[in-house]
């Protein structure tokens, strides 16, 4: 358990690559490789996914608006459903 | 303490002063979380919509990963903080930063919308990071790919699949996962361990892995 999250964490930092974190646990290496495989497989969320200014600026206003007197249902921001 | 008039008075100067909301954003960072939280369960709306400027692009985050759907994350993120507000004093810390409490309130949103779906795996918009070297061959292979190991994670259980997202995902480290999951940073790796285990044998049957 150590040793995965020590290589996963050297992974992550970028501080070494897959065959160097597998040769510091050679006794371990056949049961951490498919695990750090697939780790590596998992791509983290790019940068520019955000909510829109327009949204979250929108949302915000109805949101401390609604001051929580009405259903989560209401809260719709699409504008074609959701409250005037 | 600090007191929220006083602190909303300093932001309000600032943003009047500058006109500039990432100022007051920045500002508000430095500030204590905690005294916010207790302006909003005093009903403070502008104590609540600074926790929303700290909060909501982490969460929507969160559940666009879930959900692969712009105008459905934007939905449930909406939803969430609705939520928190609604039941701002049941809101209790316990030592959990206030992030730990939207995510999870989020991340439960996200996954009974996802059982509403017909095909809850489908993903709508696709979460692709197209590098300029790429061919157009390449970056499709890829976001198949990406799509598989996304549709892997969803089947997880609820705890490995917040581990998986918060650590691989989001980026999140050992310490901020087990903040927001409520557990000790030994038990997240318990869960990392399994969850990437349960990843693997499901990616082998995607024919990935």
């Amino acid at each position: 358990m150590e040793a995965l999250a020590d290589c996963l964490e050297t992974l992550r930092k970028g501080e070494a690559d897959l065959e160097t974190c597998l040769s510091r646990y050679p006794v371990y290496r056949a049961q951490l490789r498919p695990l750090l495989e697939v780790a590596t497989l998992i791509r983290p969320l790019p940068d520019e996914v955000a909510p829109s200014p327009k949204f979250r600026e929108r949302a915000r206003q109805r949101i401390l608006w609604q001051d929580g007197e009405d259903s989560a249902a209401d809260l719709s921001l699409d504008p074609n459903t959701g409250p005037a | 303490m600090r007191c929220i008039p006083v602190m909303s008075a300093l932001a309000s100067s600032l943003v009047d002063h500058e006109g500039n909301r990432m100022l007051k954003l920045h500002t508000r960072r430095a500030l204590d979380e905690q005294a916010l939280v207790e302006g909003a369960i005093r009903r403070d709306p502008e104590a609540f919509g600074e926790l929303y400027d700290l909060h909501v692009v982490r969460v929507y985050r969160h559940v666009y990963y879930l959900v692969g759907s712009a105008p459905e994350a934007e939905d449930l993120t909406a939803q969430t903080f609705l939520q928190a507000w609604q039941a701002i004093d049941r809101y209790e810390a316990r030592g959990a930063p206030f992030l730990s409490w939207l995510l999870r309130i989020a991340h439960n949103l996200a996954v009974s919308h996802l059982r509403g779906r017909r095909d809850n795996s489908q993903l709508q918009d696709t979460v692709v990071d197209e590098t300029p070297r790429q061919n157009p061959e390449e970056a499709c292979e890829q976001k198949v790919d990406e799509e598989r190991v996304r549709r892997a994670i969803l089947k997880l259980g609820n705890d490995q699949r917040q581990v998986i997202i918060l650590r691989f995902v989001e980026d999140s480290d050992y310490r901020e996962v087990a903040e927001i999951m409520g557990k000790s940073v030994a038990a997240v790796r318990v869960i990392q361990h399994r969850a990437l285990s349960a990843l693997r044998k499901q990616l082998q049957v995607e024919g990935l892995g």
